[in-house]
């Protein structure tokens, strides 16, 4: 992991989301250095602070985010800048897998000035992998635990005059590990039972293609992926299902290109996704199928105006629709424009970027009788850079951010969920001061953070069947966040991550006013050490999560916990490059549930075996 | 430099715009009274300390009423005051009889001394324990809508309001409601009687104790599962069943404790004997030393899970043992178009000897998909035969009350949400109360009436829930609407509205309907012993 107060530079052929944050509060997570330890994505992601990731439990089961406090509808989540938020407003991590991805952008802070709307918490770029030069052979397999089997292969090569990258992945999981059950939940004195996860299962696999090609000066690229998935749905440890299943589909395609104009450097993007889902079996006694499709045009401009000023705009129309059955379903329509200014004082040491967005989210389909909604939201963001030498560097932000209700919390019925087409767009003022210090074999930042949210949106139980979103008036989240890294002697290197969370809703009645939020645990800490040699290199994790509770009025927990992971790592041959990983994960075996029952796998075991072949 | 000051401008102007509105809000039905950390939430409806307003305190022998004092019941009003002629001195028999300095007032009238049977209260003669002035002592007077159960201000009826969190008690025969009450953490499902408490188990898996007087949280709140829907007293014990946890706990009532009464977990049994899915218990019901829990089962391949009746011997509560089940697969269901529906049973009864289980019929959609069946359970024999309801009136009981000879069934009905914006109960049909005799033939039935189309603007349509029997009244809830209808069982088998859309007076209000979500969920009923 690269932490980063200061955004990595990148290529200009690889620079995938022009709109960096020049005063952010960014992680970036080195996916290919961690390529041994048997994590998926949404894990990955959770090494960063502020981050805390619900698991549904198992390979390929349902992953989301909470982003300093804000739910998982808003946190923003992007592959090469295209977003990958579904129909619901929030993107699922276990169908990204860690094969596609060079690097994760975690970016801290309310980010609708810089990404639109639903970036409240903040956004998660996940970078695909770079095309190497040359031609290159590469594959990953590993198999585990719970009958657990993650392989990808790749090859890149010139093509067409440009450079190409060919990936396929798949992922399957049988998921049926054994978990602690409370056959007496309300007794405390009665001992557990040990129960298999049952219909646990998830089979996932996939195909990337990239292509960067350059056409006189300008550069562009290609991006293709498809990934084809079918899961169990095996419900709480309480409300188990022996049937439910969900399968779907992932296509996308997106295009880019990048060249001068008039002294501008402007940066063209188009993508297309869609995604289908059905959903069967158990509580689903008519197969449900959705179909969402989003469709997006992208001008980005930015130019230089003398030494110390770089201006950029953003031109943005998206058109989302989505179908429920054979039934044509509401769609969305947004154009959004956004400036943003950076300017730099005392010889650059002192930047200031304001930055101003505007998005319409119009409903251009609605249900009959529902209101076509609009909403507008204003996004204003000031940030400033101030490096002191040394290394040091303190950045602020304050800003305003906010979310739109998404199509189905609007305009769709699922199961016992009604929607609610008036519900009004969610918004957050949020402010963030950090320090942050780079040496040359370490690195640490200090940052504290602090949201005000209104109106944010939650489902209500809707007699005598149904539940229903609903706006909640006020909310405050607050904390502090902690990285550091450093190389040490003897091989050794450590990292680790921090994060403080206060939450409290500020305006309801008796019943919920000054409660804590559900799901944001006071606590949440990692730290790893790495050491010896390569090899024979091992490595040591230790996760802690505090307790957190489960409903409003905060009487139900869930409790604390701490997970070990190890691992051993040993570079077996050099040409080809041969690498064997052995990780033995929740080494304590601790049974412990996420989000709102969901067990998660105990002690497991996994053989990590990764190739690289470059012919001469 | 001009162009990066006007968009610095612009951003700083715009970041700081309206802050979102914080602080306490009331919930449904209460006002704040007072300014700022000194605010109160008050409820003006029929709170005798603020009728109608903050600090608009009604008078002697007054109650609140709607949000204006007025007479309590068997006062009369008379040249400004509220006067009870039946044993006041000073208005004896008729306002402004004044009885002489040596005289009493009894019966509403002047005479030498209180009968044996009378307590002397100054020149009152009054029986303690059922006079509202003088309850219990001299001078203790219930308040607004209690009344005096054995020397004890108690209301007669309480309701459970899940969607506000809040209870609200109310006076028999006046149907005069009181204030609306905070109870537990989140939202109250269910009531049962426990001595002079009423447990409360909550959605947030406390089950808290609540004084009968007055509905103030009294003793300590013990935990129960998720779910705790039905629960069953029979002192000292009382049986939860926790539908969604899927067990069945046994405590054990013990001494006064802090105003109520210690509760003492004695065993938690789990429902099911397997782990493929959720028993969906509903209801509990009890003969002998025997609980019958009705088992709706879950979805899919888990409603093998239920369909039945479970047996749990509690003859020793701190070890319950299940004894099998009653199969309910074996009534027809006889479904309206040939397809499959299931018994899906909601509740049970021991009635007249037998058991008696309310089988909802619901298709795969939950929807009902055959008519409303009662099975009737020889408890001896364990056979099973079917009652099967007039499906043009009754579709999905969910609740029996067994009252004397006659078995009374409270029904879902076909309830259907609308499919476009705002998604209200557009339909209710079939629904409301079916009496029985000691035939098991029907009587009568009721139906809520109101507004049916839920389309329409303002039409909040009547969804039964839960319902208590008081005497020949019944008290039956509103799941959709927050209100509470009276009805009347005559002896000759009728039922006559006191408090509908049918009768004069409309249903009561008993619990707020938040003007957001327009949903007001009376959960329960108890009839106060």
């Amino acid at each position: 992991m690269q932490l980063a107060p200061v955004v990595v530079p990148l290529p200009a052929e690889e620079e995938p989301v022009p709109r960096r944050d020049p005063t952010g509060v960014t992680t970036v997570i080195d996916v290919s250095a961690r390529a041994q330890e048997a994590k998926d994505t949404a894990e990955l992601i959770a090494s960063a602070p502020g981050v805390h990731l619900q698991q549904s439990g198992g390979v390929g089961q349902k992953e989301t985010l909470i982003l300093r406090g804000a739910s998982s509808s808003g946190v923003l989540v992007f592959l090469d800048g295209i977003p990958l938020n579904g129909a619901g407003g929030i993107a699922d991590l276990s169908l990204l897998p860690v094969a596609m991805l060079e690097r994760l952008e975690v970016s801290r802070g309310g980010a609708s000035a810089s990404h639109g709307s639903g970036g409240l918490g903040g956004a998660v770029n996940a970078v695909t992998r770079r095309i190497p030069h040359g031609v290159r052979l590469f594959a990953d397999l590993r198999y585990g635990s719970f009958q657990t089997a993650v392989a990808s292969l790749g090859a890149a090569a010139p093509l067409l005059g440009g450079e190409a990258l060919l990936l396929v992945h798949g992922t399957r999981s049988e998921g049926d590990f054994r978990f602690a059950f409370d056959p007496e939940p309300a007794n405390p004195d009665n001992a557990l039972t040990l129960h298999t996860r049952a219909n646990n299962q998830a089979a996932l696999g996939g195909g990337m293609f990239k292509l960067n090609h350059r056409l006189g000066d300008w550069s562009t690229s290609v991006l293709l992926d498809g990934l084809i998935y079918q899961r169990g749905l095996a419900g709480t440890s309480r409300n188990p299902s022996a049937e439910a299943q969900e399968s779907g589909t992932r296509w996308m395609a997106a295009g880019r290109a990048t060249g001068e104009v008039a002294g501008a450097l402007l940066n063209l993007r188009a993508h297309a996704r869609t995604d289908g889902t059905q959903l069967s079996g158990g509580f689903y006694f008519a197969p449900l199928h959705q179909q969402f499709t989003t469709a997006g045009l992208t001008a980005d401009l930015g130019w230089t105006l003398g030494s110390q000023q770089l201006w950029g705009a953003v031109l943005e129309t998206h058109l989302d629709s989505l179908s429920v059955g054979a039934q044509p379903g509401p769609a969305l329509g947004r154009i959004a424009a956004s400036v943003g200014d950076e300017l730099l004082f005392l010889d650059g040491r002192l930047t200031l970027a304001p930055s101003l967005r505007l998005d319409a989210v119009h409903a251009l389909a609605a249900p009959a009788g529902a209101p076509r909604v609009t909403h507008f939201l204003f996004s204003p963001k000031l940030g400033a850079a101030w490096s002191f030498g040394g290394g040091l560097e303190l950045r602020t932000n304050l800003g305003q951010s906010h979310r739109a209700p998404s199509m189905l919390e609007l305009y769709v019925a699922q199961g016992t969920l009604l929607p609610n087409a008036n519900l009004r767009p969610e918004r957050a003022l949020h402010g963030d001061l950090s320090l942050g210090w780079t040496g040359e074999t370490a690195r640490a930042s200090l940052t504290g953070f602090y949201g005000l949210y209104q109106d944010l949106i939650a489902y209500e139980y809707y007699p005598p069947f149904l539940a229903r979103p609903f706006n909640f008036d006020t909310a405050q989240v607050g904390g502090a966040e902690l990285e550091a890294a450093a190389d040490l002697p003897l091989g050794l290197r450590a990292e680790g991550a921090y994060t403080l969370t206060f939450s409290q809703n500020l305006r309801d009645d008796p019943r919920f006013y000054l409660r804590e939020l559900p799901h944001r645990p006071r606590h949440r800490g990692q730290a790893r050490l790495w050491a010896g040699p390569d090899w024979l290199r091992g490595r040591v994790e230790v996760d802690y999560r505090a307790t957190q509770f489960l409903n409003r009025t905060g009487t139900l927990s869930l409790p604390a916990r701490v997970l070990l992971n190890l691992g051993l790592s040993s570079k077996l041959l050099a040409a080809p490059a041969v690498t064997a990983s052995l990780e033995a994960r929740n080494l304590l075996d601790v049974h412990t549930e996420d989000f709102d029952g969901y067990p998660l796998p105990g002690r497991s075991f996994h053989l990590t075996l990764s190739t690289t072949f470059e012919p001469k | 430099m001009k162009l990066h000051r006007v968009c610095l401008a612009l951003s700083s102007l715009l970041l700081f715009t309206a802050c979102p509105d914080q602080g306490l809000i009331c919930p449904e039905g209460q006002v704040a009274c007072g300014e700022g950390s000194a605010a109160t939430c008050q409820e003006f409806r029929s709170d005798p300390d603020n009728c109608g307003g903050c600090g608009v305190a009604c008078g002697d022998g007054q109650a609140c009423v709607e949000g204006s004092c007025r007479c309590q019941p068997g006062a009369t009003f008379a040249d400004g005051a509220c006067v009870f002629t039946s044993f006041d001195a000073d208005n004896c028999g008729t306002p402004g009889t004044v009885c002489g300095a040596d005289r009493v007032c009894s019966d509403g009238a002047c005479v030498s001394a209180c009968p044996a049977s009378a307590t002397r209260c100054g020149r009152s003669c009054v029986d303690l324990t059922d006079n509202d002035v003088h309850c219990g002592a001299c001078d203790n007077a219930c308040g607004s809508a209690t009344s005096c159960h054995a020397g004890t201000c108690e209301y007669d009826v309480v309701a459970a309001c899940s969607t506000n969190g809040q209870l609200v008690g109310m006076q028999a025969g006046s149907d005069l409601l009181g204030p609306t009450r905070a109870v537990g953490t989140n939202r109250p499902m269910a009531l049962a009687p426990l001595r002079d408490v009423i447990l409360v188990p909550d959605v947030d898996q406390g089950m808290v104790q609540a004084r009968q007087s007055d509905l103030v949280t009294v003793g300590t709140t013990v935990g129960v599962g998720t779910d705790a829907r039905f629960v069953l007293t029979e002192d000292p014990f009382v049986y939860v069943v926790n539908s969604v946890s899927g067990t069945l706990q046994i405590f054990e009532a013990g001494g006064a404790s802090g105003g109520g009464h210690e509760l003492a977990l004695r065993a938690e049994l789990p429902l099911s004997e397997t782990d493929q899915g959720n028993t969906f218990a509903q209801g509990v019901a009890k003969s002998g030393s025997t609980l019958y829990i009705p088992l709706q089962g879950g979805f899919g391949a888990a409603a093998a899970e239920g369909q039945k009746v479970l047996r749990v011997n509690v003859s020793n509560p701190s070890l319950p043992a299940r004894e099998g089940a009653i199969d309910l697969t074996t009534v027809a269901l006889n479904s309206f178009d040939g397809g499959v529906t299931l018994p899906r049973p909601a509740d049970a009864v021991v009635h007249r000897g037998a058991l008696y289980v309310a089988l909802t019929n619901l298709d795969e959609a939950y929807a009902p998909g055959g008519p409303g069946i009662l099975a009737k359970v020889d408890l001896a024999t364990g056979n099973v035969t079917a009652i099967t309801l007039d499906s043009n009136v009754c579709l999905a009981p969910t609740e029996l009350v067994s009252s004397g000879d006659r078995l009374l069934v409270s029904c879902l009905g076909k309830v259907e949400y609308s499919w476009t914006h705002p998604y209200p109960i557009v339909k209710a049909e079939k629904s409301g109360l079916v009496v029985l005799d000691g035939n098991d033939a029907p009587l009568a039935h009721w139906t809520p009436g109101g507004c049916q189309d839920g389309n329409d603007a303002g039409c909040l349509l009547a969804v039964p829930s839960r319902f208590a029997v008081l005497g020949d009244d019944v008290y039956l809830g509103d799941q959709n609407g927050g209100r509470m209808f009276v009805l009347e069982l005559k002896a000759d088998g009728g039922i006559v509205e006191r408090r509908g859309f049918h009768a004069t007076s409309g249903p009561l209000q008993a619990c707020p309907v938040d003007p957001e979500r327009q949903v007001s969920n009376l959960i329960d009923v108890l009839a106060v012993p």
